[in-house]
């Protein structure tokens, strides 16, 4: 289980991979409505990418919360640590 | 002695004084719209139009934000006999410009979150509309609420509506659906989805999207209910059936992408939706594994419809009522028998029709068949053709593209795949060719071919294979997303120094494809 800076390099990996984003803008708290990719097809590849990447299993409730970047980090912080 | 319906407007007409107090709209905000307000708004917008000299056979475009005005401006349209084209308000500048240049609006209804990018297109501002001003309100409000004549001229021939899907060349199609071919399509909905007056249905598809034909036409045209939801809505499951449960829906339809979407985000209960009866999906494959999650959640108390159609043919012309032998199948589920009043042939390689169970391409006859592609003769003439074993008379078919097998004992058809380049993408067609298209138009790139890389029955990976003269991904794909729709962005981009070729010289993207699948 990865914890601190290299998960957090991680995530920011997964999100330049999936919306094709700097990592500048990766480091950034961009929200759904910011990123023009982040659609329904991006928003599943994010999700299965964290859970693969991290081996977690999202809660439903905790998926409904992941629409910022800082969301989706503070989430997986819960799950991770 | 009942009126003679011979066009949307009047089918509408008579619909809304029957209901008239009954609810056309719910909101998700929980308020309710009845008959009688839209009938009113949408006959007050039909004699604005008048003034506006927009007459019949003109087009008008709306970006439609699912507001009860825009919907009002459609029935307006269907009023007149002007023809509506509802477009992408995500679609790049460029692409707009292109519908514009196709379907050469006589005016553009937009809400004032999308005036600035209709601003930024080529069309003449002089001629735009915002339908969500106060003062568009006060004036529609000064016209009188009485249907207007011109409805009695619209005849059943003339163009309902214009759907733009994507085109090999690079510039989109507008499919031309007329009044007869949606009158005769809500005729097969009412009696295939048995609808009632009572029946609720969700509006998730987007209305420039084929599936929110069925939404649009199937309740509003039936005495029905409609729920509209936007986009913001969608993006969030969640969110989405929190809002939806309370106003009990009864009939969903959308793409399965948009229910596997939930699925994946853990966003359904099996107690949601509890009065739903029948959900249905089409547009793509519904991945086994995942139609089975949807199965044990609702399989025992809600009926599932499998539904195929092109939007060449008016959305929906098969459908067929999932059952546990279905379900316990790993293969695709079939499309259904064709619907009664359509008519199809097999189309084999040698241009016959081809023996039951051989794989053909799906042509389709009947009077779900639209007129063609707006503006654009030389595509309508490549597909929807004389039906070749009709020599007496003229009987016009829509070759699909799609392959099918046909298992008579069971009158069901089964996809097996596509003649050309065209994929599925959250249900939208795609034509890997525009995607090309709109990579050789950037000015660095010197070669390029998209290939489609299937991950699973229903889902794959569009890879861009470029030589350029940059080799930045994240800026090819920003340049790329101001010409094309962002679902047509390739997931991956991969940089050559030279493009496999072929024998006569092309670019082998059966070699590339080979690359990637090996």
């Amino acid at each position: 289980m990865r914890t601190g800076k290299l998960a957090m390099d991680k995530v920011n990996q997964i999100l330049v991979k999936t919306f094709k984003i700097s990592s500048e803008e990766a480091q950034k708290n961009l929200t759904m409505n910011d990123v023009s990719r982040w659609d329904s097809i991006t928003h599943m590849d994010l999700i299965v990418s964290i859970e693969d990447e991290f081996q977690v299993r999202l809660s439903g409730d905790d998926i409904a919360e992941m629409i910022t970047f800082d969301a989706i980090r503070a989430t997986l912080t819960k799950y991770i640590s | 002695m009942s009126q003679y319906i011979y066009n949307l407007g009047l089918l509408f007409n008579e619909i809304a004084i029957k209901n008239s107090q009954k609810p056309a709209f719910k909101k998700l905000d929980g308020s309710i719209i009845p008959y009688k307000e839209i009938h009113k708004k949408s006959n007050q917008i039909a004699r604005f139009l008048i003034t506006k000299c927009i007459v019949k056979g003109n087009v008008v475009a709306i970006f439609n934000d699912k507001s009860i005005d825009a919907y009002s401006i459609m029935i307006a349209c269907l009023k007149l006999g002007v023809t509506y084209t509802n477009l992408d308000t995500n679609s790049p500048v460029d692409r707009i410009n292109k519908m514009i240049d196709i379907s050469r609006p006589a005016t553009f209804f937009t809400n004032t979150r999308n005036f600035a990018k209709l601003i930024e297109s080529k069309y003449d501002n002089t001629c735009i509309i915002d339908y969500s001003t106060s003062e568009f309100s006060e004036t529609i409000a000064s016209f009188s609420v009485e249907l207007p004549n011109e409805t009695l001229n619209v005849t059943g021939n003339l163009p309902a509506y214009l759907m733009f899907t994507s085109g090999s060349t690079g510039f989109p199609k507008g499919v031309v659906i007329t009044h007869a071919n949606v009158l005769n399509f809500i005729g097969w909905a009412r009696s295939t989805y048995q609808i009632t007056e009572d029946d609720v249905f969700t509006n998730i598809n987007p209305l420039h999207f084929d599936n929110s034909v069925f939404d649009f036409y199937s309740s509003l045209f039936t005495g029905a209910c409609m729920i509209p939801v936007t986009e913001d809505v969608t993006k969030n499951p969640r969110k989405l059936f929190e809002l939806l449960n309370p106003l009990n829906p009864t009939i969903w339809f959308s793409v399965p992408s948009m229910l596997v979407y939930a699925l994946k985000l853990r966003a359904i209960n099996e107690g949601d939706l509890s009065f739903l009866r029948i959900v249905s999906f089409g547009g793509e494959g519904f991945p086994k594994n995942q139609l089975r999650n949807l199965w044990t959640l609702w399989g025992s108390r809600v009926t599932f419809l499998n539904v195929y159609g092109p939007t060449e043919c008016t959305c929906i012309c098969s459908s067929h009522k999932v059952t546990q032998k279905d379900i316990d199948k790993d293969e695709l589920l079939p499309l259904g028998p064709m619907a009664s009043n359509f008519g199809h042939l097999i189309i084999g390689a040698q241009g016959v029709s081809v023996d039951d169970n051989e794989i053909g391409e799906l042509c389709i006859t009947g009077p779900n068949v639209g007129l063609g592609y707006f503006n654009n003769p030389v595509k309508t003439n490549e597909v929807f053709v004389q039906n070749p074993l009709i020599l007496t008379h003229r009987d016009i078919i829509y070759k699909s593209g799609d392959l099918v097998r046909y298992d008579a004992c069971e009158n069901l058809l089964y996809f097996c795949g596509r003649k050309d380049n065209q994929i599925k993408r959250m249900g939208y067609r795609i034509e890997l060719e525009e995607i090309e298209n709109a990579l050789g138009a950037l000015p660095y790139i010197e070669e390029n071919a998209v290939v489609y890389i299937k991950t699973d029955d229903t889902n794959g990976r569009i890879i861009a294979c470029l030589r350029s003269g940059i080799v930045d991904e994240s800026k090819i794909i920003s340049d790329l997303e101001k010409i094309v729709p962002s679902y047509m962005l390739p997931n991956e981009v991969k940089f050559y120094e030279h493009l496999p070729k072929n024998q006569n010289g092309k670019i082998d993207r059966l070699q590339l494809k080979n690359e990637f699948e090996g």
